[in-house]
Protein backbone atom coordinates (compact mmCIF):
# COMPACT_ATOMS: atom_id res chain seq x y z
CA UNK A 1 0.00 0.00 0.00
CA UNK A 2 0.81 3.65 -0.81
CA UNK A 3 1.22 5.83 1.62
CA UNK A 4 0.12 8.52 -0.72
CA UNK A 5 -3.59 8.10 -1.81
CA UNK A 6 -3.73 9.14 -5.14
CA UNK A 7 -7.87 10.19 -6.06
CA UNK A 8 -9.37 10.59 -9.11
CA UNK A 9 -9.81 14.13 -8.71
CA UNK A 10 -5.67 14.73 -8.00
CA UNK A 11 -5.28 12.30 -11.31
CA UNK A 12 -7.66 14.61 -13.61
CA UNK A 13 -5.74 17.43 -12.25
CA UNK A 14 -2.23 16.68 -12.72
CA UNK A 15 -3.36 15.46 -16.41
CA UNK A 16 -4.94 19.09 -16.87
CA UNK A 17 -1.60 21.05 -15.17
CA UNK A 18 0.25 19.46 -17.95
CA UNK A 19 -1.72 19.97 -20.84
CA UNK A 20 -2.70 23.18 -20.32
CA UNK A 21 0.33 24.58 -21.53
CA UNK A 22 0.36 22.29 -24.49
CA UNK A 23 -2.75 22.77 -25.74
CA UNK A 24 -2.08 24.37 -28.62
CA UNK A 25 0.68 22.10 -29.76
CA UNK A 26 -1.40 19.11 -29.68
CA UNK A 27 -4.08 20.88 -31.18
CA UNK A 28 -1.61 21.81 -34.60
CA UNK A 29 0.24 18.41 -34.03
CA UNK A 30 -2.94 16.51 -34.39
CA UNK A 31 -4.42 18.31 -37.11
CA UNK A 32 -1.16 18.18 -38.76
CA UNK A 33 -1.74 14.08 -38.45
CA UNK A 34 -4.91 13.93 -39.69
CA UNK A 35 -4.55 15.40 -42.63
CA UNK A 36 -1.72 13.57 -43.13
CA UNK A 37 -3.48 10.09 -42.84
CA UNK A 38 -6.40 10.74 -44.52
CA UNK A 39 -4.45 11.69 -47.32
CA UNK A 40 -2.76 8.61 -47.55
CA UNK A 41 -5.86 6.91 -46.78
CA UNK A 42 -7.39 8.87 -49.99
CA UNK A 43 -4.53 7.93 -52.17
CA UNK A 44 -4.37 5.29 -54.41
CA UNK A 45 -0.93 3.33 -54.01
CA UNK A 46 0.08 1.53 -57.18
CA UNK A 47 2.30 -0.59 -55.56
CA UNK A 48 0.51 -2.50 -52.73
CA UNK A 49 -0.89 -4.93 -54.45
CA UNK A 50 2.05 -6.35 -56.15
CA UNK A 51 5.17 -8.63 -54.36
CA UNK A 52 8.53 -7.34 -55.14
CA UNK A 53 10.41 -8.87 -57.62
CA UNK A 54 12.87 -11.20 -55.02
CA UNK A 55 9.97 -12.25 -52.86
CA UNK A 56 12.06 -15.54 -51.95
CA UNK A 57 15.66 -13.69 -51.46
CA UNK A 58 14.60 -11.34 -48.67
CA UNK A 59 18.21 -10.29 -48.16
CA UNK A 60 19.27 -6.61 -49.39
CA UNK A 61 22.74 -6.32 -47.51
CA UNK A 62 25.05 -7.89 -51.02
CA UNK A 63 22.70 -5.24 -53.21
CA UNK A 64 23.47 -2.31 -50.94
CA UNK A 65 27.18 -2.91 -50.56
CA UNK A 66 27.00 -3.08 -54.52
CA UNK A 67 25.44 0.07 -54.97
CA UNK A 68 26.86 2.25 -52.20
CA UNK A 69 30.52 0.97 -54.24
CA UNK A 70 29.48 1.46 -57.31
CA UNK A 71 26.93 3.58 -58.31
CA UNK A 72 26.77 6.39 -55.37
CA UNK A 73 30.23 5.62 -54.80
CA UNK A 74 30.68 9.76 -55.14
CA UNK A 75 28.21 10.58 -52.35
CA UNK A 76 29.79 7.82 -50.52
CA UNK A 77 33.10 9.74 -50.22
CA UNK A 78 31.37 13.36 -50.13
CA UNK A 79 29.76 12.22 -47.06
CA UNK A 80 32.92 11.03 -45.14
CA UNK A 81 34.19 14.25 -45.79
CA UNK A 82 31.26 15.57 -44.28
CA UNK A 83 31.54 13.42 -41.27
CA UNK A 84 34.68 14.42 -40.78
CA UNK A 85 34.15 18.11 -40.42
CA UNK A 86 31.53 17.99 -38.41
CA UNK A 87 33.62 15.97 -36.21
CA UNK A 88 36.16 18.39 -35.79
CA UNK A 89 33.94 21.30 -35.56
CA UNK A 90 32.23 19.78 -32.85
CA UNK A 91 35.40 18.93 -31.26
CA UNK A 92 36.45 22.33 -31.67
CA UNK A 93 33.39 23.72 -30.47
CA UNK A 94 32.55 21.61 -27.26
CA UNK A 95 36.28 21.27 -26.67
CA UNK A 96 35.96 24.92 -24.16
CA UNK A 97 38.88 26.31 -22.29
CA UNK A 98 40.19 23.32 -20.74
CA UNK A 99 41.92 22.57 -23.91
CA UNK A 100 44.12 25.75 -24.22
CA UNK B 1 2.01 -8.56 -47.02
CA UNK B 2 1.70 -5.74 -44.82
CA UNK B 3 0.25 -2.97 -46.84
CA UNK B 4 2.07 0.15 -47.32
CA UNK B 5 -0.42 2.47 -45.62
CA UNK B 6 0.01 1.47 -42.77
CA UNK B 7 3.83 2.23 -42.80
CA UNK B 8 2.95 5.29 -43.77
CA UNK B 9 0.61 5.95 -40.83
CA UNK B 10 3.46 5.14 -38.74
CA UNK B 11 5.47 7.29 -39.88
CA UNK B 12 3.13 10.00 -40.14
CA UNK B 13 2.97 9.41 -36.51
CA UNK B 14 6.36 9.04 -35.56
CA UNK B 15 6.33 12.79 -36.98
CA UNK B 16 3.27 14.20 -35.38
CA UNK B 17 4.83 13.03 -31.92
CA UNK B 18 8.29 14.88 -33.04
CA UNK B 19 6.94 17.70 -34.37
CA UNK B 20 4.44 18.05 -31.02
CA UNK B 21 7.89 17.64 -28.95
CA UNK B 22 9.46 20.11 -31.09
CA UNK B 23 6.63 22.71 -30.66
CA UNK B 24 5.84 22.60 -27.03
CA UNK B 25 9.30 21.25 -25.28
CA UNK B 26 12.11 24.24 -24.65
CA UNK B 27 14.69 22.31 -23.56
CA UNK B 28 17.32 22.16 -26.63
CA UNK B 29 18.20 18.47 -26.02
CA UNK B 30 14.67 17.72 -26.20
CA UNK B 31 14.09 19.57 -29.27
CA UNK B 32 17.23 17.88 -30.86
CA UNK B 33 15.67 14.42 -29.95
CA UNK B 34 12.68 15.28 -31.43
CA UNK B 35 13.89 16.31 -35.10
CA UNK B 36 15.62 13.08 -34.79
CA UNK B 37 12.12 11.42 -34.61
CA UNK B 38 11.18 13.34 -37.45
CA UNK B 39 14.17 12.59 -39.48
CA UNK B 40 13.96 8.74 -38.82
CA UNK B 41 9.88 9.06 -39.99
CA UNK B 42 11.27 10.03 -43.17
CA UNK B 43 13.44 7.26 -43.43
CA UNK B 44 10.69 4.88 -42.56
CA UNK B 45 8.91 6.38 -45.50
CA UNK B 46 12.21 5.75 -47.96
CA UNK B 47 12.44 2.43 -46.50
CA UNK B 48 8.80 1.46 -47.25
CA UNK B 49 8.53 2.68 -50.69
CA UNK B 50 12.13 1.69 -51.88
CA UNK B 51 10.87 -2.01 -50.65
CA UNK B 52 7.57 -1.75 -52.07
CA UNK B 53 9.12 -1.19 -55.36
CA UNK B 54 11.30 -3.15 -55.66
CA UNK B 55 14.28 -0.62 -55.77
CA UNK B 56 17.46 -0.31 -53.67
CA UNK B 57 18.05 3.11 -54.08
CA UNK B 58 15.96 4.29 -51.17
CA UNK B 59 17.95 1.94 -48.74
CA UNK B 60 20.86 3.21 -49.57
CA UNK B 61 19.77 6.94 -49.62
CA UNK B 62 18.28 6.24 -46.20
CA UNK B 63 21.68 5.00 -45.02
CA UNK B 64 22.99 8.84 -46.41
CA UNK B 65 20.46 10.21 -44.22
CA UNK B 66 21.10 8.50 -41.36
CA UNK B 67 24.89 9.45 -41.33
CA UNK B 68 23.99 13.37 -42.14
CA UNK B 69 21.31 12.90 -39.08
CA UNK B 70 24.40 12.05 -37.12
CA UNK B 71 25.73 14.70 -38.29
CA UNK B 72 23.17 17.21 -37.31
CA UNK B 73 23.23 15.53 -34.45
CA UNK B 74 26.83 15.92 -32.89
CA UNK B 75 27.36 19.57 -34.57
CA UNK B 76 23.60 20.67 -32.27
CA UNK B 77 24.76 19.19 -29.01
CA UNK B 78 28.36 20.39 -29.16
CA UNK B 79 26.62 24.38 -29.44
CA UNK B 80 24.35 23.17 -26.88
CA UNK B 81 27.46 22.27 -24.73
CA UNK B 82 28.93 25.61 -26.05
CA UNK B 83 25.59 27.87 -24.58
CA UNK B 84 25.34 25.41 -21.52
CA UNK B 85 29.03 26.63 -20.58
CA UNK B 86 28.18 30.52 -21.20
CA UNK B 87 24.89 30.80 -19.48
CA UNK B 88 24.14 27.23 -17.25
CA UNK B 89 21.18 26.84 -19.33
CA UNK B 90 19.72 25.58 -22.36
CA UNK B 91 16.22 26.94 -22.21
CA UNK B 92 15.94 28.13 -25.91
CA UNK B 93 13.61 30.91 -25.16
CA UNK B 94 15.66 32.72 -23.36
CA UNK B 95 19.23 32.42 -25.74
CA UNK B 96 19.44 35.22 -28.32
CA UNK B 97 22.65 35.24 -28.99
CA UNK B 98 22.90 33.12 -32.38
CA UNK B 99 20.27 35.82 -33.41
CA UNK B 100 20.95 38.26 -35.68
Amino acid sequence: MLNKQFTIMQIITSVYRYFKPRILGIIVALLFLAILIASVIGTSWPTVDQLPQNLEDQSNIVGIGLLIFTQFVVPFELLSIVLLSAMVGAIYIAKGEAGK
Amino acid sequence: MIPIELYIGLAAVIFSIGLYGFMTQRNGVRMLMCVELMLNSANINLVAFSSYHGNLTGQVFTLYVIALAAAEAVVGFAILMSIFRMKDMIDLDKINILRW
